[in-house]
């Protein structure tokens, strides 16, 4: 399945909140929506699942235009919510059935998850009886109720414990081999690096990124390099290349120097210079940019 | 519409294992027994002291008479032979004080007598007695002055009359009190499930569960099921108490005067119970709808009070246009009301109950109640839907109603 959405924009009382927002997604990979707080990724779910309606644009589905109750959709919204008062396995159950499940694939659907998630015990104990954490993983069972073709989870890693993020992950990991068609919003980018192959990026309503993340990592580490020295500490090897190389421009992190070859400089040339300044390298490397950085490069672009 | 179903029936389990409900509806039944039982309480000790009554004797009161036209004597044919006769003034107040007897009576002269009582209650009869008495032992005297026998007097005052009266519509007087017991219970069933209606209807906001379900179904299937949902458990645990009321009369029946239970029962025909029946349920549906409505325009479970007030207060006046029919039903403003939807609900059966009302009259009512509360729900299903969209803030009715009517943007 493919999912396109296209142009979407969204306003609230006069304020316009979403801007031509557009991306594409395929099942069997896992598509993370990424943004900051406030950045439109809710929104773009919301007027996604229905909950709004868009100002304009569309939302197709393999040519046709999508409607979440035509499908098994798996939704988590991002305002976590369900009975409180009510038994998780009965609450669990009725939601399955609202979805099309006879009471028995409903039931069957409700006790896996439930188990899967460890909370076997609690089955028939209130909601409201369960810890924050808990509670929060029998939302996000609620989401995978009755075998969905597309699950949409709205920040789904927020408020899990390391453990419980690792299930999670399992569970999306799941369902990518499973072929679903996977989408979920985050402002963590280190949970989403390791097994998200697609990505878009929004900011202030607008996508400002979106594609296969191994290609936007190698081509935003294109012609960036790593460089490290023994014996001389990061500020001494930048003052020594500023001073002697030209058409560079020069960045760090933690583990080492980044640098960047401007103006048809090529790597080649950037050697040439380290081998004539006989600089002790220490590590030189092709440079991959995490998707924090590609993060906060992209967003610092847009606002500069 | 399956749908509908699946909500109905969580909705309806939700309510019936709430302790809360249990325990209230156990409590009610109790209390509705116990009150049905007060008369056979009440006869139990009225035995008791019957059978002190049984030899009344008037033993604490005194008698003095200072007229020479009235012999203290003649008081033994109404009060007995064991009379407390005075010659002495000061020796029945001495007894008055000291509390031998309650109260001592001094004959003036003929038209004038002295009480003479230590305290005085609320409620004495015997100077009421003490007056007739004497009034009829003056009367009986001059007859039998002028000759006439007062015997005589008193047969021909007293000639027998029957009335046998034939009531060719409808007897208000024996509809009466059936009318007024129906007219609460309908008043407290509205109210008290009216507000299970909105709190239920907030909740979903309130605990955010609402996004899951409208992404999970149809908004009409969420309101039509949870409005369902409430009227049947309203209606069971209302039938369960009324049921408890019935038992509880009918274990004391004995106990019940003759009068009440023809007050109950012989204004009820079972064409008057079906017309009861078909209004109550429709008006019941109708303002459970119009509850949604309110209860949908909240966020939160603590507004929903505020946003309820102006049904409680339109009910009201269903309920004043109804008390106004018992009296008189005829009255053109009680007619008026009985054609209002929500007023109907009460006026209309009020009407049928106690005067003669024409079935082209019966069905256009209906046909308003049940127009109206079609159009309820799908305003109450439109302002659900429209609240996804203002999370968090009280949307004004008005203000929904024009968001509603403007932009037709709302699937249901």
């Amino acid at each position: 399945m493919i999912l396109e959405v296209k142009g979407i924009n969204k306003s609230f009382s006069g304020k316009q909140i979403l801007h031509d927002v557009s991306f594409t997604v395929t099942s069997g990979k896992a598509m993370g929506f990424l943004g900051r707080n406030g950045a439109g990724k809710t929104t773009t779910i919301r007027t996604l699942m229905d909950v709004f309606k868009a100002d304009s644009g569309e939302f197709i589905l393999d040519g046709k235009p999508f409607v979440p109750t035509h499908y098994r959709v798996g939704y988590l919204p991002e305002e976590r919510g369900l009975y409180g008062k009510e038994k998780i396995l009965d609450q669990l159950i009725y939601f399955a059935t609202l979805r099309g499940a006879t009471h028995k694939q409903a039931k069957e659907s409700a006790e896996y998850w439930i188990e899967r998630f460890e909370l076997t015990y609690a089955k028939n104990h209130k909601l409201e009886t369960l810890s924050k954490g808990n509670q929060q993983k029998i939302q996000i069972a609620q989401s995978l109720l009755n075998d969905p073709e597309i699950v949409i989870l709205d920040e789904p890693f927020s408020g899990l414990d390391p453990v419980n993020s690792q299930i999670l992950k399992e569970v999306i990991m799941e369902l990518i081999q499973k072929g679903k068609l996977v989408i979920f919003s985050s402002h963590q980018m280190n949970y989403v690096e390791e097994f998200c192959d697609e990505i878009t990026l929004i900011d202030k309503g607008k996508v400002i990124l979106s594609g296969n993340l191994k290609e936007l990592k190698s081509v935003m580490g294109q012609s960036r390099l790593r460089l490290k020295a023994n014996h001389v500490s990061q500020n001494e090897l930048i003052r020594t290349l500023k001073e002697n190389v030209n058409d560079i421009s020069i960045d760090y992190d933690k583990h080492s120097l980044i640098i960047e070859c401007l103006n048809q400089k090529t790597k080649q040339d950037l050697l040439e210079d380290i081998v004539r300044l006989k600089i002790d390298v220490e590590l030189f490397t092709h440079y991959e940019p995490s998707l924090n950085d590609i993060f906060v490069m992209k967003v610092g672009e847009e606002h500069a | 519409m399956h749908n509908v179903f699946k909500v109905l029936k969580f909705e309806l389990m939700s309510i019936l294992n709430k302790k809360s409900v249990q325990v209230t509806t156990l409590i009610m039944c109790v209390v509705v027994i116990l009150a049905t039982s007060i008369p056979t309480v009440m006869s139990f000790f009225d035995n008791n002291s019957n059978t002190d009554n049984s030899t009344v004797t008037y033993d604490d009161l005194g008698f003095m008479s200072k007229s020479e036209n009235f012999s203290i004597e003649s008081l033994t044919i109404y009060f007995g032979n064991e009379l407390n006769i005075y010659t002495n003034e000061s020796k029945l107040r001495e007894d008055v004080q000291s509390g031998v007897i309650n109260n001592g009576y001094i004959i003036e002269d003929t038209q004038t007598i002295r009480s003479i009582v230590q305290n005085k209650g609320m409620y004495s009869s015997t100077d009421q007695m003490m007056i007739s008495i004497l009034q009829r032992i003056q009367r009986d005297k001059s007859f039998t002055e002028l000759g006439i026998d007062p015997m005589v007097v008193d047969n021909l005052s007293n000639t027998p009359i029957t009335i046998n009266e034939e009531v060719l519509g409808k007897d208000a007087q024996s509809s009466f009190l059936i009318s007024y017991i129906l007219m609460f219970a309908v008043y407290m069933l509205v109210i008290m499930y009216g507000s299970f209606v909105s709190t239920s209807v907030a909740r979903e906001k309130d605990n955010r569960t609402m996004e899951i379900l409208i992404t999970s179904t149809q908004p009409s299937a969420l309101i039509v099921g949870k409005v369902l949902a409430n009227a049947i458990g309203g209606l069971a645990q209302f039938s369960l108490i009324l049921a408890a009321g019935f038992i509880g009369y009918f274990i004391n029946q004995a106990s019940y005067p003759e009068f009440i239970s023809q007050m109950l029962f012989t204004g009820l025909s079972w064409d008057s119970i079906l017309i009861f029946l078909i209004f109550t349920a429709i008006g019941y549906l109708l303002y459970l709808f119009l509850y949604a409505s309110l209860g949908s325009l909240v966020s939160k479970v603590e507004d929903v009070g505020t946003s309820v007030t102006p049904i409680t207060l339109l009910f009201m006046v269903a309920y004043i246009t109804a008390s106004i029919g018992i009296n008189a039903p005829t009255n053109i403003f009680v007619r008026i009301g009985s054609f209002v939807p929500f007023v109907a609900i009460l006026a209309m059966p009020i009407r049928y109950f106690l005067t003669s009302v024409p079935f082209i009259e019966l069905l256009i009512s209906m046909a308003l109640m049940i127009l109206t509360s079609i159009g309820l729900a799908y305003l109450s299903i439109k302002i659900y839907r429209l609240g996804s969209l203002s999370y968090g803030n009280k949307l004004g009715f008005v203000k929904a109603l024009k968001l509603i009517f403007a932009k037709d943007n709302i699937d249901i």
